[in-house]
């Protein structure tokens, strides 16, 4: 049987309505270490943020964000 | 007051801002109220984006992520399209913290 995909992207926010979505990859990337750290390491909501900033966010950022939080350099506060 | 025609006599400088030169020449009258209004439609531009754009903060210390502190139906731009501002929540599945 063919499986039915589910498609959809990151919701319309309304903290950033112009067309500079950096700050919404940004913010999404900070609030789900943030959930994590505030809600602990298996709150499966959660992973709302990590698909939006999944979709928004460019691939080397996310990259390169990882790569700093593991080697504790990371800029935002979490 | 000076009626000397020299360059930069008050006279030439005020020449169709004032009642008085303006009214000989009416006709200029479009041209200026077309300039002075985009200048002020401009200026009123960016003041409306320093007021009320919500990645603007006035005091950075004391507000740093000022957009957090925007509401969920927060409507920043004039014509809104096809978007219902009153009738927006979150998503549902979004964690509150």
């Amino acid at each position: 049987m063919s499986e039915t995909y589910v498609t959809k992207t990151a919701a319309f926010d309304v903290r950033f309505p112009n067309a500079n979505q950096t700050k919404n990859c940004w913010q999404n990337y900070v609030d789900y270490h943030r959930c994590h750290k505030i809600k602990g390491e298996s709150y499966e909501p959660c992973e709302y943020f990590k698909r939006v900033y999944r979709s928004m966010c460019p691939n080397e950022w996310i990259g390169k964000w990882d790569e700093q939080i593991e080697s504790g350099t990371f800029a935002g506060k979490i | 007051m000076s009626t000397t025609a020299h360059a930069f006599s008050t006279e030439r400088r005020l020449w169709g801002l004032t009642q008085k030169s303006l009214a000989k020449h009416y006709s200029i009258a479009p041209m200026l109220f077309l300039g002075f209004g985009g200048l002020f439609c401009g200026l009123a531009y960016l003041a409306r984006i320093a007021v009320k754009h919500p990645e603007i903060s006035w005091m950075h210390d004391a507000n740093m992520f000022p957009w957090m502190k925007v509401p969920c139906n927060y409507q920043y731009k004039i014509n809104s399209g096809s978007l219902n501002y009153p009738v927006m929540v979150w998503p549902a599945d979004r964690p509150r913290i």
